[in-house]
């Protein structure tokens, strides 16, 4: 099946294994091992559940809590549990860590099922321009039986009390049509020169800011925006596991080949041109990321253990990390230590519900470094964005749209997307999260450079993201409130 | 010109040396024989600009380095000129809650404890109880939270001011207990260097720390004996 370098893993194409045969063996036995860590104990570091809360585990969110069941112990749960790396530069690390110690533990379940030796997560590439279903799910996640006429629990999951309840998600996920917009599978986030960027925004990296251990306060870098954050809100709909909580993310099977895709665009991002991994020690080597292996044992690892996917601790390749953008240049990387410079903000928070908001404000030029740099960056930056419930919906971020004109009819206008994953989560001080909401910066840099754009001012509207099959009105989305919207020069 | 970069850089330079000048005072004042730091173990009340002069120089000693992302924060989030002004006014609501807290403590507990080493070891106790409460993490958690700022006009300036009652606040929910036993022991050094060190060190480990503070307690239950 696999026909790698010896003893390198290939993680493959989940909609090429899936045209191939929709019960691929790769699909099967991931079923088939899902099946028996959903019948672990939580307890067991290689159960399901245990998995899902290493992301993070909220007693009160968690849907499959039993009153009186036993957890482990809190020492325990305060090294291994609610440990995912958000807004930050180590999400990348983190989650391929994560994704790694999955990996071997399904891989495990597959062997003593008798599967064979090698299986590996495939990837779902849901930005494959070739592939016209590439924004649907493949067929293994949404059949309601495996070819043997038993539950598939990838796309139910069978609670240990017995009861079955179907995994919820966006509407159209489970009837196999398209789910998310082009917009959500944008790979822009590919052409970002540098990883990292500054924790206080005004500028944004491919990989994310430079933080300490981080589980979710300040900025999301570029590609934990979009794709990641849009196609977990796109999965999930308004209601999914996947979107609504950090806590249930991990419970939906389509997770870990949503995260083996975003692990395999690291990869392809590190391709391109000069683009490089951190240097600094406050990536590589500062933070130790604790998991369990196969076997149940506890594991320590630091990133930059984990920036070679063929090392021997990972030993796995991607079937393809070839390049979207041939022959479009990266940019230059801007300064690592140029210093943002806000140069204009609104004064009071903006209320988005279900229609098109647009705040307008003054705007300076830079005095300080900026003022001197020959092209300075520019970045729209949308601070403190919170919702007190949910659920809530994404929304496109488009700049000097004339009043009276369609989003729809000036596409080059729109800016960005707030993915909005986790915003409920975030704005609840409790678990690792401080609580003062989601952050995203947006590169407006060529976008501002047209002649329309009167430096004195600028406008920002929000226009509601409309995902196929989703009946906002009818699932009753709640508000969001923008803390502050403003721009900076860096 | 490489000079003001770094200060472009690192909006915070300045809190940072007040703060060092702050520990050179407290320093000091340890190493005098009959120094400010001992004035409150006759048992007599202190005048109330001493009471704020240790209480700013505590504050700014042991807090000021905590602040390093919130300073930071409202440097970047303000106009360009309005940065240091910025800093000055999130600093000083950030040390009027600490300044209310001294008064109320020197009023209030201090001059009740007269001699006894035993009411400073039962601030230890205190402090390492609360070590372990949910309120404890709760504002250790909110101590780098952050809020929008407006970007111009009086309605900054009282926002740089609120945001720093607000994480004074957040602040003082974490460390009373920790302030209060620097206090009961007379601005001592030799309280305030492991205080920080403690401070330092649950921002970085915050579960780790919690049992450590047990530890230290005791250590220093036998040490007031
Ligand atoms: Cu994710």
């Amino acid at each position: 099946m696999q026909n790698g370098k010896k003893g390198i893993r290939i993680r493959q194409d989940v909609w090429k294994l899936s045209n191939e045969d929709p019960w691929h063996p790769v699909l099967l036995w991931y079923a088939r091992a899902v099946a028996a860590m959903q019948g672990r104990a939580i307890t067991d570091p290689t159960s399901w559940r245990y998995q899902a809360a290493i992301h993070e585990h909220f007693p009160a969110n968690d849907p499959l809590a039993v009153s009186g069941e036993t957890l482990p112990s809190l020492s325990e749960q305060a090294t291994f549990w609610t440990q995912c790396q958000h807004d930050s530069w180590f999400f990348f690390p983190f989650h391929r860590a994560y994704l790694l110690y999955f990996e071997r533990i399904v891989a495990e379940a597959v062997r003593q099922l008798g599967g064979p030796a090698d299986w590996a997560l495939p990837y779902w590439n849901y930005s494959d321009a070739t592939n016209k279903d590439a924004r649907r799910l493949p067929p293994a996640f949404y059949a309601s039986t495996l070819p043997d006429g038993t539950t598939n629990p990838l796309r139910i999951y069978k609670q240990t009390l017995g009861t079955e309840t179907d995994i919820p998600r966006s509407p159209n996920a489970n009837k196999g049509l398209d789910i998310a917009t082009a917009s959500d599978v944008d790979l822009s986030c590919l052409l970002k020169p540098q990883f990292a960027s500054s924790s206080i925004g005004g500028q944004v990296g491919f990989g994310g800011p430079r933080t300490w251990f981080n589980h979710n306060n300040g900025h999301a870098g570029a590609c934990e925006s979009r794709p990641h954050g849009t196609m977990h809100v796109a999965v999930g709909g308004p209601k999914g596991w996947m979107s609504s909580s950090f806590t249930t993310a991990g419970l939906d099977p389509l997770f870990w080949v949503h995260h083996c895709n975003i692990d395999r665009l690291w990869e392809v991002w590190l391709r391109r041109s000069a683009n490089a991994n951190p240097g600094e020690p406050g990536w590589r080597s500062i933070l130790t990321m604790y998991f369990h292996d196969a076997d149940g044992k506890a594991v320590g690892v630091k990133s930059e253990q984990l920036a070679d996917t063929t090392a021997p601790l990972l030993g796995y390749e991607y079937e393809d990390v070839s390049d979207p953008f041939p022959g479009v240049v990266t940019p230059a990387a801007p300064d690592p230590g140029a210093v943002p410079e806000m140069v204009g903000a609104t004064s009071a928070p903006i209320v988005l519900g279900a229609s098109r908001v647009t705040v307008q404000f003054a705007t300076t030029a830079p005095l300080g470094p900026a003022a001197k740099s020959p092209s300075p960056s520019v970045h729209l930056n949308l601070e403190n964005i919170t919702a007190a419930e949910g659920p809530t919906e994404s929304y496109l971020v488009y700049v000097n749209l004339p009043a009276g004109i369609g989003p729809e009819d000036r596409p080059d206008l729109e800016a960005g997307i707030i993915p909005l994953f986790g915003v409920v989560e975030a704005s609840r001080e409790d678990r690792g999260h401080r609580g003062d909401g989601l952050h995203y910066s947006i590169d407006v840099t060529s976008l501002l450079r047209t002649a329309e754009w009167n430096p004195n001012s600028l406008q920002v509207t929000f226009v509601p993201h409309e995902r196929p099959g989703v009946d906002r009105a009818g699932v009753g989305v709640k508000t969001v409130t923008v803390g502050r919207v403003s721009l900076y020069y860096s | 010109m490489r000079w003001q970069l770094a200060f472009w850089r690192h909006p915070e330079w300045w809190s940072l040396v007040l703060s060092a000048a702050a520990w050179l005072a407290i320093a000091a004042a340890a190493l005098t024989p009959g120094g400010h730091a001992d004035h409150a173990h006759g048992g007599h009340e202190a005048a109330p600009s001493l009471v704020a002069l240790n209480w700013l120089n505590m504050t700014s000693a042991m807090m000021f380095p905590m602040l390093i992302a919130p300073v930071r924060f409202v440097a970047a989030r303000s106009l360009w000129r309005m940065r240091n002004r910025a800093i000055v006014l999130f600093l000083a609501g950030y040390c009027a809650v600490w300044l209310g807290y001294g008064v109320a403590v020197e009023t209030l507990v201090t001059p009740q404890r007269g001699e006894s080493r035993l009411f400073l070891a039962l601030t230890f106790l205190v402090a390492a109880a609360w070590q372990w409460t949910p309120l404890k993490k709760s504002g250790l958690r909110r101590c780098h939270r952050t809020a929008p700022l407006a970007p111009a006009g009086i309605r900054a300036s009282l926002d740089c001011l609120r945001y720093g009652l607000t994480i004074g606040g957040n602040c003082w929910l974490s460390c009373w207990a920790l302030m209060l036993v620097c206090a009961a022991a007379g601005h001592s050094l030799w309280a305030m260097i492991p205080a920080t060190a403690v401070i330092w060190m649950e921002r970085a480990w915050p579960n780790q720390l919690r049992g450590l503070a047990w530890r230290l307690a005791g250590r220093q239950i036998e040490l007031a004996r």
